[in-house]
């Protein structure tokens, strides 16, 4: 008979680790298998395929991985005890849950060498380089994401009959449509999606991130069983949800509700909420900073969505708060239940600031389409001269541009071909009994990536007979169009006597600028149909 | 627990079952018997005794006195004083000189203490409680006189009697209620008088009926006593949970500051018994408990008794490598050696199958920190042990932590985490000095 000697407490709870992983694993085998049926329903036989085998490649890949590392750590004495460590490091590195969350984030139609990639860099970069699980400083299915985000961003586009776009045909994506159509702001943006479709994963995105309801589901139950943290995700999307919905309200859209639904279901905002945010070992640890980085992620989500050229924002989000969750421990100092005060206010204080700045942003974003719509005119002036104006024009299909109309006009006193950059006639634009008001003569068009109302405009001046203003472009690539568009106009057309050097190839040079030129063809159209109303 | 705060409570499964209706052994000083006293209290100033081997000593003779806190230490049994022995002491954690009396057997009682009644003057009693050497039975081993001297006067309006027993395998204060109920209500009265508190409460564990209705039926339609019934969650029974439980305040330092005492249920029956007959303590209860043990149950054993005998009276050891806890199974560690003598505020052996822990990464999940009672962050700081930062511990109060174990209970990864906070303490302590 010994006594032993350990540490005391003796009784010990029932949870451990491994439980928690299994439980985690559970439910994100859950939204796999949704994935898949829905891809073998949606997509037919070749992509359900892929849907299952992207996932054993990437799990496979992290196990390999997991082995090399061992391995390598052994310094390749290869005896018994390295099956021992192998088996030890492959259930306790706890790599799989990383590589099932890595491919959840990635789209269906993933080629494999992509997944392989990834999965080799978010198990071997992510996690093993800082000296394993429990050691990692960002998550490791994130860093992987956005790698090959970096690295294979055209291979991650929609192929044929996943797009959104009206032919089907382009490489873009939910968000990615979301985000060139309107930039996150305006109503809803792509046509055939209703709510039931965002709620339960009727579109095609990254396989996991699509099932809106199931998501928010094993969210609660894994928070009620204290697998994952309730704070977090809970400050996460609640800070999107407000700012989304403020936004909306404060924009006037048409439908805030759908808006916010859009912010909600698309991006995979539940899935980064439920799953990556809640990671434990790259957040912080207290209470008060677990709320704290929702905050901030949630901010980051937002902000990235509206103000900048990136689609989604939740993968880089969460990587940001990962880096600055060393930082909320270090502040977190004393008792967790001390302090109150200024641990509310700076929570909240950081929600209401940050709701307050998606909202001046968003705000900003689409008043400034206005702000620098016309040069020359007052907003009000413009709106006036918008209003008023009898101008109605076809519908005519250009390569470059589409020039849409109410109706078509009774009395047509003019018609234009419209020549797309080879030279062929695409189109016929007609010019109605125009009728003009307080001197200003308005051309409304839609143009190729839409601006942020989905009309370009153009005002001539009849005592001049000068171009006034030309509205730009809004769009995720818009300071660029906007510079080239406003070069080439402060160039070619505001100049006293009207346009003079129309170079209508002068994008040829960067291939991309067709909205530029088709910009340019508009505002020739536009000019021509004025000349020949009054003269050049 | 809030948004920002921690739980600090957690359901354990109490094992309460095993001792709870046993019959309680009932440990005789037979002839030869030796009870030990240690020489040293566990703050480690001496204790002087003022008798030498060869004395003769009666039971409740007082043989000596601590030297910091007045604290008159008592025989527990009548014989002859032997040469000092060097035996474990559990409260300092290393074999220390005990002074031995051996039993004749007899059990002689000494002269009583002077005895107070109802009607004796406040001074009176409280002179009374400081010469019955009694401290806090619950474990901590408080001189209890201290919590009643005359700074409080005026301040205490309750007395929270503490008969919650969270630690699991634990029965003695639930025994006690159960059977000296009219105790309880005896000590009060006097503890009443002596504090000017206008109101007793009487605390123990949901599902304890029997003890509940006795003391019910005891307390009968007394207006300042109450039974109140909290929920079985551990650490209850540590004074700041169970004052933020029934009285929703907290406090920083001493219940004291919000207008409270808190007794053990046993201290105050012990104190009864030797303000009313003027014999000072001399036995204790203590629950051998635990799944390596033969028969759980609870022995009534003389102040001093090895821990060994009360073993051998609950039928030994049933398994080979065991844990054997001189307290309960969260807060006390585990001791190599059954030679040590049990001591008035020990209450318990637990004796368990010895289960080797495996401890897995830390995932920094948090759940210590969103669990410890005390508010702290364990988490943090085992990190700052792993990287010895004795500023960051400070920050982060260490010393704050009362060892309940709630930390390693709760961590899935199965860290020691009460044992780093502890070395974390030790270190905090170190550059104190």
């Amino acid at each position: 008979m010994t006594f032993k000697q350990s540490p005391a407490p003796y009784q010990r709870g029932k949870k451990s680790t491994l439980q928690i992983m299994i439980e985690l694993t559970i439910a994100l085998a859950i939204v796999w298998i949704a994935a898949v049926v829905t891809t073998f329903l949606k997509a037919g036989t070749k992509y359900g395929i892929n849907s299952i085998f992207l996932m054993v490649v990437s799990v496979a890949v992290t196990f390999v991985c997991d082995v090399v590392v061992t391995i390598l750590k052994s310094g390749f004495k290869f005896n018994k005890d390295l099956l021992v460590n192998i088996r030890h490091d492959i259930i306790h590195s706890y790599s799989w849950v990383t590589a099932m969350i890595f491919t959840l984030c990635c789209p269906v139609w993933t080629r494999y060498y992509v997944i392989v990639v990834g999965s080799i860099f978010s198990t071997l970069i992510g996690k093993h380089v800082f000296g394993g699980f429990g050691k990692n400083i960002f998550n490791p299915a994130a860093i992987g994401r956005i790698f090959i985000a970096i690295c294979f961003g055209a291979e991650l586009g929609a192929p044929n009959g996943f797009g959104v776009a009206a032919d089907g045909s382009t490489g873009a994506t939910v968000t990615t449509v979301i985000n060139s159509s309107m930039n996150w702001l305006g109503d809803n943006p792509v046509a055939g999606y209703k709510v039931i479709d965002l709620l339960t994963g009727n579109y095609f995105g990254a396989m996991g991130e699509t099932f809106t309801i199931l998501l928010v589901v094993l969210g609660i139950i894994l928070a009620i069983r204290k697998d994952i943290n309730w704070r977090a995700p809970v400050f996460y999307v609640g800070t999107v949800a407000v700012s989304a919905l403020l936004i909306g309200l404060v924009l006037g859209f048409k439908n805030p509700g759908l808006y916010l639904l859009y912010h909600l279901a698309t991006g995979g905002l539940l899935f980064g909420a439920v799953f990556m945010i809640t990671d434990p070992v790259t957040t912080p640890t207290s209470p008060f900073g677990n709320c704290l980085i929702g905050v901030v992620a949630g901010l980051l989500v937002v902000l990235t969505r509206i103000a900048t050229n990136a689609a989604e924002g939740v993968v880089y989000s969460l990587v940001v708060v990962n880096l600055i969750s060393p930082m909320i421990d270090a502040l977190v100092k004393g008792k967790t239940s001390k302090r109150l005060p200024v641990k509310y206010s700076v929570t909240f204080g950081a929600a209401a600031v940050s709701v307050a700045l998606s909202i001046g942003v968003a705000w900003a974003q689409n008043g400034g389409r206005e702000l620098y719509a016309i040069n020359g005119l007052s907003i009000e002036e413009y709106n006036n001269v918008k209003a008023s104006c009898n101008v109605d024009w076809i519908s005519a299909n250009d390569y470059d541009f589409k020039v849409y109309s109410k109706e078509q006009p009774a009395t047509v006193q003019a018609a234009y071909s419209i020549i797309d950059k080879d030279g062929n006639e695409v189109g016929v634009v007609y010019l109605a009994d125009s009728k003009l008001s307080g001197g200003k003569f308005v051309i409304e068009t839609e143009e190729y990536t839409l601006s942020a109302d989905g009309s370009i405009y153009v005002v001539f001046e009849l005592a001049t007979k000068n171009i006034v203003g030309v509205s730009l472009i809004k769009g995720s690539t818009a300071e660029m169009y906007n510079k080239k568009a406003q070069d080439w106009y402060n160039e070619n057309l505001n100049i006293s006597g009207g346009l003079v050097n129309y170079v209508p190839a002068m994008d040829g040079t960067i291939g991309a600028s067709y909205s530029v030129l088709g910009f340019q063809k508009l505002i020739k159209v536009a000019y021509d149909a004025f000349v020949s109303d009054y003269g050049a | 627990m809030g948004l920002f705060g921690s739980k600090g409570r957690n359901h354990l499964k109490g094992y309460k079952e095993l001792s709870k209706h046993s019959e309680i052994i009932n440990l005789e000083a037979k002839e030869g018997m030796k009870v030990y006293f240690p020489t040293m209290a566990p703050n480690r100033t001496p204790i002087t005794y003022d008798v030498k081997p060869g004395d003769k000593v009666l039971a409740g003779q007082r043989i000596g006195v601590r030297t910091d806190f007045y604290v008159p230490i008592y025989s527990s049994v009548s014989g002859t004083v032997l040469a000092n022995e060097k035996v474990f002491s559990t409260q300092l954690g290393m074999p220390i000189p005990h002074v031995v009396v051996e039993s004749d057997g007899k059990n002689e009682l000494a002269e009583p203490l002077k005895t107070v009644s109802l009607d004796s003057s406040v001074d009176e009693i409280f002179d009374a409680i400081k010469e019955s050497g009694i401290c806090g039975m619950g474990g901590a081993g408080f001189p209890t006189y201290v919590k009643y001297s005359g700074k409080n006067n005026g301040k205490i309006h309750t007395l929270l009697i503490n008969g919650v027993e969270c630690e699991p395998f634990l029965t003695t204060d639930f025994v006690k209620m159960e059977k000296e109920a009219d105790k309880v209500v005896k000590g009060l009265e006097l503890l009443l008088k002596v504090s000017g508190a206008t109101k007793a409460i009487v605390c123990l564990k949901v599902h304890k009926e029997e003890a509940r209705d006795a003391l019910k039926a005891a307390i009968g339609n007394r207006q300042d006593m109450v039974v109140r019934e909290v929920p079985d969650q551990y650490p209850m029974g540590w004074e700041k949970t169970l004052v933020q439980e029934v009285m929703k305040k907290s406090y920083e330092k001493l219940p004291s500051e919000v207008g409270v005492i808190v007794n053990n249920v046993q201290t105050v029956i012990c104190l009864g018994d030797v303000l009313l007959t003027g014999h000072p303590v001399t036995d204790r209860l203590v629950t051998v408990s635990g799944n390596a043990i033969k028969n759980p149950t609870n022995v009534n054993c003389k102040i001093g008794t090895l821990a060994k005998e009360l073993i051998a009276a609950a039928g030994g050891y049933t398994e080979e490598e065991i844990s054997l806890i001189p307290g309960g199974p969260m807060c006390t560690k585990a001791v190599n050696t059954d030679n040590f003598p049990m001591l008035l505020p020990m209450g318990s052996l637990t004796i368990l199958k010895f289960r080797k822990v495996v401890a897995d990464a830390c995932l920094r999940c948090g759940q210590c920190t969103y669990n410890c009672p005390a508010q702290l962050q364990p988490v943090e700081l085992k990190r700052a042990f792993d990287s010895k930062d004795v500023t960051r511990m400070i920050e982060l109060d260490a010393m704050s932590c009362v060892e309940c174990g709630t930390c390693s209970y709760i961590c899935p990864s199965h860290i020691e985490v009460t044992d780093y906070v502890k070395k974390c303490k030790a270190l905090v302590r170190l550059r104190k000095k």
